[in-house]
């Protein structure tokens, strides 16, 4: 996390998003870094903070993220992970960060969020899941010393890669990525339960002088203030194709206007400045 | 009249062991004095003088053992500092200078009085360095005086590349007032190797400290920096020391990542099964057991290895489902035994079995459901009385087709009877391998 510092999956996070974000991403700082994720993904299906440690919320998203990011997603068990995500949302109907413990407003985002983002995976996914029982094809990574952050690459039936971009490439410059045009869901919805999380949220975690909190009983904070929102946002806007169009009204609870702004989900930035700042960095590579 | 009036120091101390302190300012324990630390060497009329409270055979048991006291030793309370004939603390003992009152020194809260860095004489030399938030601070911060002033004096003993018995001192005082300041903490691993200090000792410290901060980071790593200096002999000291946060807290994420550092470090496997199942025993839902469990029998140099601790272990997982079959992590667990061998899986007996057990109750169904899909999607082929048990299940659910595939069925009833993951199911339920659809 720092010199001499601690090491885990979240520094793995912190590190690639803001180099990711800076477009300085490229072979030499992630070299290894998908090797390490691996390790830490458990027996569970979630992931860890380190190799032998619990399946974790938080760490299964900054896990998840990074391996999109440095496109190696592909290499995840992305059906267990799935599963054990999909697990944590309980009868609360918030999220809990590991099994067997208690609900929390914060994993609205480390775990909704994280399934949010595989929605827009879900085409590897369903390559894996349709390769049992044989044994998952390795697919090979295209680095040309430039990791383009906003595309993976998935097998064709001839052999060959297929190259998949998150983003639009408006500009289709070397790695670079504008625009934001998520990759179609099969079924369009959640993969959990996106109303039953709103109503933990609003009904559990808010609180009504402000903020938001872990659970009732529980004081309010930022953390939880931030995490709630963004697993709020990323809860409306699950039932979005892309991005950029609105919620049906029966994804949001309650009024319309309880509406957040979107978030990218692999920054959790509110998406306008996520434009912002990729447009300032895209010009600087 | 001040009595512990130090000789100015000349210029600004630098690097330089304890011996260029004044024999009252050093603060780490000689060889031969065990346990205590820090503890001020004698002073005059020290005799009537009291460090902390030390009970005899107590030897492993730091002065500031007790949470309360490290937070009343380094107190933040500025009290009556300002017109008072000035009290210094000496890493966290407090020595009064006034006349006729010989150092009472200790943890009385209402008497705790923070002194300025600016009035202890120690530190006459050193210049604060502020805070640089540059020209247009984002988030301005409201610091408290004392902490300010704290931080002031780290700075600039960090600037200046200082490794002295009062940095270590200061590091103290910062790291109370803000346990998760690692540059503070790295500055101060510095200086303990520079003044080649205890590291059993500072071991003791820093337990103390995390007792009152158990999920802190920082804290954490410092211990692992220290296991890992001081070797295998620590090994049994740090198992005991997670074993009591976990009598506090038995999934605390830090305590167990450090057991699991231990182990694979610093050894120490022998007990660790035993361990897990005493835990288990205690609570049966304990996720972090059952995570831990998953460790040691793969890992374990003493074990032969998952596959062949498989066969107890299914077994063990089995007799834990069927007395909680609600339970999640057995189920999990279970399925883990087989990760990457799902021939295996589908071929053992008593997992199908114990699906097919827990089934027929008719209660508690989302898990052998689940995993009865799984098994499924790996190609296993259910008997009659496989289909029976779902079937049996699938009255309450509206939709019917004898065309269904079981795994098609067991999709639909789940999506019935475990609403909250009504889309998960759905998802599945269309994205079933082509074999079993």
């Amino acid at each position: 996390m720092h010199h001499t510092g601690e090491m885990d999956v979240r520094a793995c996070y912190t590190a690639i998003s803001v180099a990711s974000l800076l477009n300085i991403l490229d072979f030499e700082i992630t070299k290894g870094v998908g090797d390490y994720i691996l390790r830490c993904q458990t027996y569970e299906g979630g992931i860890a903070g380190e190799p032998g440690s619990e399946a974790h919320g938080g760490y299964t998203f900054c896990g998840l993220a990074t391996m999109i990011l440095i496109n190696e997603v592909h290499r995840l068990d992305l059906t267990s992970l799935i599963d054990w995500v999909a697990f944590r949302q309980g009868l609360e109907c918030g999220f809990q960060g590991r099994t067997n413990k208690l609900v929390d407003g914060c994993y609205s985002f480390w775990q909704g969020g994280s399934l949010f983002l595989i929605q827009r995976l879900l085409s590897i996914a369903e390559n894996q899941i349709k390769s049992l029982p044989m044994s998952i094809e390795q697919e090979q990574l295209s680095m040309e010393g430039n990791v383009d952050s906003a595309a993976f690459t998935v097998p064709k039936p001839d052999g060959s890669q297929r190259q998949i971009h998150y983003f639009e490439n408006k500009d289709a410059g070397k790695g670079s990525a504008t625009g934001l045009d998520f990759i179609r869901t099969t079924n369009g919805g959640p993969l959990f339960h996106s109303i039953a999380l709103q109503q933990y949220i609003l009904l559990c975690s808010q609180v009504l002088e402000g903020g938001f909190k872990d659970k009732p009983g529980k004081a309010r904070d930022h953390y939880h203030s931030c995490y709630c929102l963004s697993g709020l946002s990323v809860s409306q806007y699950s039932f979005s194709k892309s991005a950029d169009s609105p919620p049906p009204p029966n994804a949001v609870l309650g009024l319309y206007s309880n509406l957040l702004e979107p978030v990218h989900p692999l920054y959790n930035l509110v998406l306008d400045k996520y434009y912002k700042a990729h447009e300032f960095f895209s010009v600087m590579s | 009249m001040t009595r512990f009036s130090a000789a100015p120091l000349p210029g600004r101390v630098t690097l330089g062991p304890d011996a260029n302190w004044p024999s009252q300012f050093r603060t780490v324990p000689r060889p031969g004095q065990t346990g205590q630390w820090p503890i001020p060497r004698a002073l005059p009329n020290a005799g009537l003088m009291r460090c902390v409270p030390r009970r005899p055979g107590q030897a492993s048991q730091a002065s500031f053992a007790l949470p309360r006291a490290l937070s009343r030793c380094v107190s933040r309370r500025r009290g009556q500092a300002a017109g008072g004939p000035g009290h210094f603390r000496v890493a966290g003992v407090r020595i009064s200078a006034s006349a006729g009152r010989v150092g009472t020194a200790v943890m009385s809260s209402d008497e705790d009085e923070w002194v300025p860095f600016s009035r202890r004489p120690e530190w006459s030399d050193v210049k604060p360095v502020p805070q640089d938030d540059g020209p247009h601070p984002v988030v301005p911060i409201a610091y408290r005086d004392d902490f300010r002033e704290t931080m002031d004096y780290f700075r600039a003993v960090y600037l200046s590349g200082e490794r002295s018995h009062r940095a270590l001192n200061l590091t103290a005082e910062a790291v109370s007032m803000n346990p998760g300041n690692y540059t503070v903490w790295y500055f101060r691993r510095l200086v303990l190797e520079a003044v080649d200090a205890d590291l059993n000792d500072e071991m003791e410290y820093v337990n103390c400290v995390a007792s009152k901060n158990s999920k802190n980071y920082q804290i954490w790593h410092h211990k692992r920096w220290l296991a890992e200096k001081l070797g295998p002999e620590v090994a049994q000291k740090e198992l005991e020391f997670t074993k009591r946060i976990f009598a506090i807290d038995a999934k605390n994420y830090h305590a167990w990542s450090h057991r699991q550092w231990i182990l694979e470090a610093l050894g120490g496997w022998q007990n660790e099964l035993d361990y897990c199942t005493e835990l288990l025993e205690d609570d049966i839902f304990n996720n972090s057991a059952w995570n831990q469990r998953y460790f040691v029998i793969t890992r374990s140099p003493l074990l032969g290895g998952l596959q062949s601790m498989r066969e107890s272990e299914v077994s063990y997982a089995v007799e834990a489902i069927l007395s909680n079959p609600e339970n999640e992590s057995p189920w999990r667990y279970l399925r883990g035994l087989y990760k990457g061998d799902p021939n295996l899986l589908i071929c053992n007996n008593q997992i199908s079995g114990v699906c097919l057990q827990v089934l027929k109750t008719k209660h508690n169904i989302i898990f052998p459901l689940s995993l009865l899909l799984e098994l499924l999607c790996h190609g296993f082929q259910p008997s009659t009385e496989f289909v029976s048990a779902v079937e049996a299940l699938r009255t309450s659910v509206p939709e019917s087709s004898s065309t269904s595939s079981l795994a098609n069925t067991i999709c639909s009833v789940l999506e019935t009877v475990d609403p909250i993951r009504s889309n998960y199911w759905s998802w599945r339920r269309s994205h079933l391998p082509a074999e079993v659809c």
